[in-house]
């Protein structure tokens, strides 16, 4: 085969080089080829570009550009579904359908103690089951959604995060404190830091273009971290993330991490004028890579443990929740936010009211946990004992600007019962504080209790022991005294009353010997 | 956990899942199965983006996009074409997009290259290149195609695509594909041929 032209044998030798020819052509060209020093050397040529194309280098995978996909995705489909599943009119009754699964956790404890017993011992498939069901009727709520970036790096710089737009209730996290950490929701504090935006930060830190997208992504994953850390049912229940007082210091962490120097003395005076809670503790330093700085960042575990806290009790436990069709289902119903404040400010005066009659306070061995709370706002102090979030040496390029008060200073005021049951790989943990209890006893009849007290041979034979105070009492023991249930009570009763006078004689010893001698 | 480990399972389920079969989840409310897609396609769109667009800042922003077009238009997806076509199409049309936003105007186009005897590029193009250098060599011989020629040969060459499939992402005739391979390679050939002949 003689091509007619020479562009004629460049178009041939183009397919030749793709494999393009037929058979008999590509034997025909050859056969040209070979007679022709040319063609040859054009063939030589595409040979030598082919090769030199397929060495190209590809980039190589970006971490994170799921997360930052898929967070993207959201808002977009945020600002587009708008509709809700059902008639607008059935949304109170949807909300406030079904029994609530946090309460499930907690409220039943108090309530219906012999079901409880079952249910506890059933554990976390039960405790699941009702997540997921209550989460799919809508009445386990996110209390972060529509969270934007101004917010997220609001919450980093001061801990505070608006609950919604209609109410003056916020949450705030502080980590400053000496030994623990505290977490207030409620009414806002007089003087609260004024609103921060990302447009001012990058005005005044003047990070570059890759530097401001590392930055986005970081507020992004950050977003995502805050919208499954804290839920609520309606206005009963509360479940935080106990790690989320230490985030906001991961986050601004990570910020940094991404800049230079310069950027990062900007930042210090940044956080200086707006008496930020941090402040820069590596001003030099390089900036790590960002897919570093993202794993960095600690997402929520699908699995993860939760304080849950109701009017009535506190629970700790591991709450499954598939924030993922949570949050689909709420983009489906974006006017629940205004309610958030409302329910939220009704919790906390339910849980204020019930405070002051029984004096509420928890602490787990563990891991120390109380909640206290007036009128206007919850909180919850977390002991230093707490360790649930590793921090990465990164965290430390932040660091907090002064140190508060102690956040868990001093024993619980009333001795409490702590529960386990379970295997240690499967343990679920209740408390229930003993005035509350004895209360209960005294309104509604020591049978009540009883029955709580009654000892299922199940939890017998796996050891459950009742600690009153230091003291641990074995269940069954509690249940051969006198095998009736006012003698369990008057028993519990004298074990109270000698702890406390114990105690009162300590301290009022310890008083006397503080005292100067005349 | 065992809820934990069905997670993992139906993950390892999906990733072994065609893409038809990941899409006809995705279109009857299974968005992981979307997940899956992107990361099996996210390493080809990104390396394609910046084949042609040549800016490496932009490439992960113009990938993003591409992937949330195709969150959107995914449901009417008719399998009329492969998905990884499909997709291209998406990513092949961003770049243009964005090439023609961004009013990116070539500064030497080939015929000036070729009638001033641009003897700066020449004698840089004669230089035996090193592994960088090749890349750089690449990325400036690919700068200098028209847009519709790079894409041809980007997809051909770099991504190795068929004829048919180069058709079906560029919605053209393979005759218009064979035609724009030959016309590139004229170009690419003239410009790298100090390097050409530097090799013989």
């Amino acid at each position: 085969m003689k091509p007619r032209t020479r562009q004629e044998l460049s178009e041939l030798l183009s397919l030749y080089v793709d494999g393009e020819l037929g058979e008999q052509q590509a034997r025909e060209l050859e056969e040209y080829i070979a007679s022709d020093p040319e063609a040859t050397k054009e063939l030589r040529d595409l040979r030598a570009m082919k090769r030199l194309l397929t060495t190209k280098k590809r980039l190589p995978e970006a971490l994170g550009f799921w997360t930052r996909l898929s967070s993207q995705l959201d808002r977009k489909v945020r600002e587009e579904e708008n509709l809700l599943p059902f008639p607008r009119k059935y949304l109170p009754i949807v909300v406030s359908t079904g029994a609530l699964a946090l309460v499930v956790v907690a409220l039943l404890i108090i309530q219906q103690r012999s079901s409880v017993m079952e249910y506890v011992n059933r554990q976390s498939e039960r405790v699941q089951k009702a997540v997921e069901d209550n989460v799919l009727k809508g009445s386990i709520l996110p209390l972060f959604s529509n969270v934007d970036r101004n917010q997220v790096l609001q919450f980093a710089l001061f801990g505070t995060l608006p609950l919604d737009s209609k109410t003056e209730s916020s949450l705030r996290v502080d980590e400053t404190a000496e030994r623990g950490y505290t977490i207030d929701v409620g009414k806002k504090p007089a003087g609260e830091a004024p609103p921060v935006t990302v447009d001012e930060f990058v005005q005044e830190v003047k990070p570059t273009r890759a530097q401001r997208q590392v930055i986005d992504s970081v507020l992004d994953l950050g977003r995502q971290r805050i919208e499954r850390s804290a839920f609520f049912a309606e206005d009963r229940a509360i479940a935080i993330d106990p790690n989320l007082p230490q985030f906001n210091r991961v986050m601004l962490s990570s910020i940094a991490a991404c800049l230079e120097s310069v950027q990062r003395l900007r930042l210090q005076k940044f956080l200086e004028v707006r008496k930020a809670r941090y402040t820069i503790g590596q001003l030099r330093g390089r900036p790590e890579p960002p897919e570093r700085i993202y794993r960095g960042i600690p997402q929520t575990r699908r699995n993860e443990r939760f304080i849950v806290v109701t009017p009535d009790t506190l629970a700790f436990s591991h709450l499954e929740i598939d924030v993922d069709s949570l949050q689909r289902h709420l983009r489906r119903m974006a006017e629940y936010r205004p309610h958030v404040g409302v329910n939220v400010d009704g919790f906390i005066r339910r849980f204020a009211e019930r405070e002051v009659a029984m004096k509420k306070q928890f602490y787990f061995d563990m891991d120390p946990i109380r909640v206290l709370g007036d009128t206007d706002v919850l909180t919850i102090q977390i002991g230093a004992a707490w360790e649930g979030l590793q921090p990465a040496p990164r965290e430390w390029i932040v660091k907090p600007a002064a140190r508060g008060p102690r956040a868990v200073s001093h024993p619980p005021r009333v001795p409490s019962f702590n529960f386990r049951f379970g295997g240690s790989d499967s343990s679920f943990y209740f408390n229930l504080d003993l005035d509350s209890l004895l209360i209960r006893m005294q309104k509604e009849g020591p049978e009540a209790g009883f029955e709580f007290f009654k000892g299922d041979p199940r939890f017998r034979d796996r050891g459950l022991r009742v600690r009153i105070g230091k003291d641990f009492i074995e269940m069954d023991s509690l249940v051969k005294v006198g095998g009736r249930a006012h003698a369990i009570v008057d028993s519990l009763m004298k074990m109270m009353q000698e702890k406390n006078r114990g105690v009162r004689e300590r301290q009022n010893r310890k008083k006397n010997d503080d005292l100067p001698e005349r | 956990m065992a809820s934990q480990s069905l997670v993992q399972e139906v993950d390892r389920a999906l990733d072994g899942k065609s893409d038809e079969v990941l899409i006809t989840l995705f279109q009857n409310g299974e968005r992981d199965a979307f997940r899956v897609l992107v990361q099996r396609y996210q390493g080809r769109v990104k390396n394609l983006i910046y084949s042609i667009f040549h800016e490496a800042d932009a490439v992960d922003d113009l990938s993003q996009e591409v992937f949330i077009k195709a969150y959107e238009a995914l449901a009417q997806f008719r399998f009329q074409s492969s998905f990884f076509t499909w997709l291209y199409r998406i990513a092949v049309n961003k770049a243009r997009d964005e090439l023609r936003r961004r009013k990116i105007r070539r500064i030497l186009s080939l015929q000036a290259l070729i009638e001033s005897g641009d003897h700066e590029l020449g004698s840089r193009l004669a230089i035996e290149p090193r592994d960088n250098e090749t890349q750089e060599l690449i990325t400036s011989a690919l700068r200098l195609l028209p847009e519709k020629f790079r894409v041809a040969v980007v997809l051909k060459e770099i991504e190795g695509l068929s004829y048919e499939e180069i058709a079906d992402v560029l919605q053209c005739e393979i005759g218009t594909v064979k035609s724009r391979l030959f016309r590139a390679r004229a170009i690419l050939r003239k410009v790298l041929k100090p390097y050409l002949e530097e090799r013989t």
